[in-house]
């Protein structure tokens, strides 16, 4: 076969590749694309049946409100802080955890590995009067601390750790026993020669526990009370005129703001998970 | 390497090497420690209040034992309420893993250009849940684009919000296009960690697409499938939010769940007290629910020694 | 290894395990204050935090300036913190705080939970406060529309913002359809439910479009039929909010009408359909005056008038929140006294531009239009004499949100229903509803 014929064949082949996933990412990107040009029209043009695809006129201004109805800024960083806080507490206890329960095995591993993992199974909505109640008790009301600490303890990090104890069993045994050879004392070992080969899973774990922290809404409703410590999610539900209802542009319009931001961080570390397996020396 | 040669992960005896326990338990404290002082003051709480029955607006607070309990069992709403909250949990966990296992698969190929489709896949998991419900409450009303769409193929309106099944069917619909991005990520992660010699050795073999996939992949990533599967059992509890705010359990309770139910006694009805001991419930059932995965575990993930 | 093997090894964990539970269960418990714990006065660092249901920046500054002002005069109270939040989320945050003791001292409330909460002893009586305010003019605010706030002698809140129910319509599409509209069947002395009925009929039917649609109805919000039941005298439960009054005749004939142009004449939405009035899809709705606000927008010709009367005369079905003072807060004096200082005739004169007042001296045109760019005062007027002689605020129930909540589930089970009799359905609602009432 020729150069080009080749070149065509394989293009010929790609299409209903192409074709099937252009119709399912329609699925998930269709009503993306409508809050899009929802955030640039007016509320009743939102509401319009039927629906208008592009906005009538431009209204760019949504997106000022958007900063001048609440410090939205301020509230965007906030999620991110939040976000931040949440993955680092997490990773420091989930990852010593997923690496004894993985490798090193003490007394009672099974028994911790169901106890620690029974944190995700607690319904929300049922605890946070509690945990409210401690909360308030210790002065940590409209401060980052219980949200930081208790999802992290009784939500991400059980996943984390999951994540980690899985990674680090499927590891070949003979580094251990190589590095244990070599003299390096345990926590060398497990610092210097384990932890980096499982820089994927982490970035899986990162991934879930930032998604995870960044969608919460009952706990920073509660927690939180200035409007300057809100996050995103909360701070939403504010764009509203408290006679005329929801306004949906704006809700859109800071909808919008806040995805583009996190979905740039996502398609950039797309591409460490991917090349981290491959520098991971799994595929010797 | 090949299959056979990945090494039994011989586990060290544990009570031989007090050294070794010690190092162990050490790294394991801060989560179990902190777990523990969390999870026992929030499921403490939670079980104080359940065997209670507060007015919180009168501030009164008296014990009643298993009252609340007996009342689960008593309430004629209870048998709606379970079997739509158990649609929800099998179909979810269920569909959801072998739909993101599919987009997994899908997404997996080196087509340029495939990351804008990953995006594409992942973007409504950014979203909040509010912004998502308004856009399908949109799509769902009468004569609206669903009707339009499925009208194309002409099948008559349906009216998606009215209760039955098929309310219960859009709201799987629209909670699994929001969040299967995220499991669809890490798939992808473990369908690019499993190692290509073994994939080729089997090619080699003469092994078809569907018999590589069968034998060497799913095992190879059996233990993500396995963790997807119990996250999805646990994550189908958010489903509330979208009863919330799409049709508030209605018509009646047609379209009630046991986390909306335990919302809605807690917050609207202001009885926190029987909303606790629904909460001791769908916990006790989650846990036996994992429980039962997590026992059959050991004849489907490979790796799983002890 | 096995799992046994594991779990007859354990020696350390559970005794770690037992000591840590009874630590936490210590801190859990101790933080169960009791709701009417108050702090005796004497000390001047009293901080209040007040809850509002708005995050308009020119609302919370109103009342952050309002709050600045009493800290000032005040002896005890150095500040005041307004803090925002949804409406939706008023019973998760109330429930939550109240049940930890660190409640708002002053809130917002609807009316909706009136009677919920002055039951249950959850809001401070302001009448010993206001006694001892001169000045006060109690006798301003107009009392037909403070019934839900009053208990005898004692006044547990002060509505800050009454607002009618009113009717919106779009000149535009009425002429094109050449019906009346209500102005001209106003101006003939036939603005009736009836009346209304028949002209959205011909209009719907002329232009497709529905003539009249409830908004923020969705099927969901059952107090959005009211103006059908004040017209007819009709209400969902008797004065003593004790049983259902839902299958009376005259609630039979108010849902008659409705569910008929509903489900037989097509002139109002179906459940599910979504159909627009400030967008021009409809040529007719009833909103509250707040609403007018969206009026700035459209681009269409646009009228108001009272709801259609009845049998039972022009009721204006009013909706209505208050400020408050919560019983479980930890200043109850001074949240008293600011509660009172917001409703003085100077305070209520700085934000019933915003919100329409029930003091009589300040229910005048040119404060509810101050800060409307599409009101006039020739508009309002009639619609201030409508309160101030019709004005009816919405009934409610003591456990109001399992009432509504019951209601709203009944109503969409039974009634929002093509091909039922109307009599019945409501008598099925009755059954779900009574037991929750009294």
């Amino acid at each position: 076969m020729s150069q080009p014929d080749r070149r065509r064949s394989v293009a010929l082949r790609r299409v209903p590749s192409y074709l099937l996933l252009s119709i399912i990412a329609l699925l998930f990107i269709g009503p993306i694309l409508w809050m899009l040009s929802g955030s640039l029209k007016s509320i009743s043009e939102i509401l319009r049946y039927p629906p208008t695809i592009l906005p009538e006129t431009f209204r760019w201004e949504n997106y000022v409100q958007v900063f001048a109805l609440q410090p939205f800024g301020r509230q965007f960083l906030n999620s991110v802080l939040v976000m931040v806080l949440v993955c680092v507490v997490t990773l420091i206890v989930a990852i010593p955890a997923g690496y004894a329960l993985g490798r090193v095995r003490p007394v009672g591993a099974a028994a911790i590995f169901v106890a620690l993992l029974s944190g995700i199974f607690i319904p929300p909505e049922a605890v946070i009067v509690p945990l409210f109640q401690t909360a308030a008790d210790l002065g940590w009301i409209d401060t980052y601390w219980p949200l930081v600490l208790f999802t992290a303890l009784l939500s991400t990090a059980p996943v984390a750790m999951f994540i980690l104890r899985q990674a680090f069993v499927t590891l070949p045994a003979e580094f251990e026993e190589a590095a244990t050879l070599d003299g390096a004392s345990r926590g060398r070992t497990m610092l210097q020669i384990f932890l980096p080969l499982v820089r994927p899973s982490i970035a899986s774990a990162i991934v879930f526990t930032a998604w995870f922290s960044w969608n919460q809404f009952l706990e920073p409703l509660v927690y939180l009370r200035s409007q300057e410590m809100l996050t995103v999610p909360v701070a939403l539900t504010l764009f509203e005129d408290p006679l005329a209802g929801p306004r949906w542009n704006i809700q859109m319009a800071a909808t919008t703001i806040s995805v583009l931001p996190v979905l740039l961080v996502f398609l950039v570390a797309q591409r460490h998970v991917v090349s981290g397996l491959t520098a991971g020396g799994l595929k010797s | 390497m090949s299959a056979g040669t990945h090494s039994r992960l011989a586990p060290r005896r544990g009570g031989r090497d007090a050294g070794r326990n010690t190092f162990g338990l050490l790294l394991l404290a801060p989560q179990t420690l902190g777990l523990l002082v969390v999870g026992l003051v929030a499921v403490g709480g939670v079980v104080q209040l359940s065997l209670t029955n507060v007015n919180v607006l009168a501030g009164t607070r008296e014990f009643v034992g298993l009252e609340n309990y007996l009342r689960i069992v008593s309430d004629p709403d209870m048998s709606t309420i379970l079997s739509n909250t158990f649609f929800f949990v099998v179909v979810l966990s269920v569909v959801g893993t072998v739909v993101a296992l599919a987009l997994a698969v899908l997404l997996n190929q080196r087509l340029p250009g495939i990351n804008i489709f990953r995006a594409a896949i992942f973007i409504p998991a950014l979203v909040t849940t509010v912004a998502w419900t308004l856009v399908w409450r949109f799509i769902l009303q009468p004569e609206g684009l669903l009707d339009g769409i499925v009208g194309l193929v002409g099948l008559g309106p349906y009216p998606w919000l009215r209760g039955g099944w098929l309310s219960l069917a859009v709201f799987a619909l629209i909670q699994m296009t929001k969040n299967v991005g995220i499991n669809v990520m890490i798939f992808l992660a473990a369908l690019q960690a499993v190692p290509q010699d073994l994939i080729d050795a089997a090619r080699v073999d003469g092994a078809g697409r569907w018999v590589r996939f069968r034998h060497v992949v799913l095992p190879q990533i059996s233990a993500a499938i396995l963790m997807v599967f119990m996250l999805m059992i646990s994550g189908s509890f958010k489903v509330f939010e979208l009863v919330l705010l799409l049709t508030n359990g209605g018509p009646g309770i047609q379209t009630s769940v046991l986390a909306f139910e335990i919302y809605r006694q807690a917050f609207r009805l202001n009885d926190i007290g029987y909303a606790a001991a629904l909460a001791v419930f769908l916990f006790a059932l989650v846990l036996l629910l994992t429980g039962i995965v997590w026992q059959v575990r050991r004849k489907l993930v490979f790796h799983e020694s002890a | 290894m096995t799992l046994e093997d594991d779990l007859r090894t354990q020696s350390r964990v559970p005794l770690i395990a037992a000591s840590l539970a009874a630590l936490s269960l210590l801190v859990a418990c101790s933080g169960t204050t009791s709701p009417d714990e108050t702090t005796g006065g004497g000390a001047d660092d009293v901080e209040l935090r007040m809850t509002i249901w708005s995050a308009n920046p020119d609302h919370v500054a109103k009342f952050e300036t309002l709050g600045e002002e009493f800290a000032e005069q005040s002896p005890t109270v150095s500040s005041v913190t307004i803090e925002s939040f949804n409406l939706a989320d008023l019973d998760t945050l109330f429930t939550t705080q109240i049940a930890a003791g660190d409640p708002p001292d002053v809130s917002w409330l609807p009316v909706e939970s009136s009677l919920q909460y002055i039951s249950a002893g959850a809001l401070v009586d302001l009448r010993g406060t206001i006694d001892a305010t001169p000045d006060f003019d109690y006798d301003d605010f107009i009392p037909s529309l403070l019934e839900r706030w009053v208990d005898g002698d004692a006044v547990y809140g002060i509505p800050f913002s009454t607002g009618p129910l009113i009717m919106y319509y779009n000149k535009d599409l009425y002429a094109e359809a050449g019906v009346k509209n209500p102005e001209e069947l106003m101006a003939e002395g036939s603005w009736t439910w009836e009346a209304f009925r028949e002209t959205s009929a011909q209009l719907s039917d002329a232009l497709g479009v529905p003539g009249y649609v409830l908004n923020d109805f969705d099927f969901q919000n059952w107090t959005r039929l009211l103006p059908y039941m004040e017209a007819y005298g009709a209400s969902p439960w008797d004065e003593d909010a004790a049983t259902c009054t839902m299958t009376s005749p005259e609630m039979v004939e108010a849902m008659s009408i409705f569910h008929g142009m509903t489900f037989d004449d097509g002139s109002m939405p179906i459940p599910g359909q979504q159909a627009d009035f400030w967008g021009g899809q409809a040529a007719a709705t009833s909103a509250f005056l707040g609403s007018s606000a969206n009026l700035g927008d459209v681009d269409f010709e646009w009228g108001i008038a009272p709801t259609p009367g009845g049998p039972a005369g022009d009721v204006v079905a009013t909706g209505q929140a208050s400020i408050v003072a919560l019983a479980a807060g930890n200043h109850t004096p001074e949240a008293a006294e600011f509660v009172v200082f917001l409703a003085s005739k100077d305070a209520m004169a700085e934000y019933s531009g915003y919100f329409p007042p029930i003091r009589e001296s300040v229910l005048t045109p040119e404060i509810l239009v101050q800060n409307s760019d599409v009101l006039t005062e020739d508009l309002v007027q009639p619609l201030i004499d409508g309160i101030k002689t019709n004005g009816h605020v919405f009934p409610v129930a003591e456990n109001n949100s399992a009432v509504a909540d019951a209601l709203n589930a009944a109503l969409d089970e039974y009634l929002y229903q093509p091909n039922i009799d109307v009599a019945e359905a409501l008598a099925n609602v009755c059954v779900e509803v009574d037991p929750l009432l009294g």
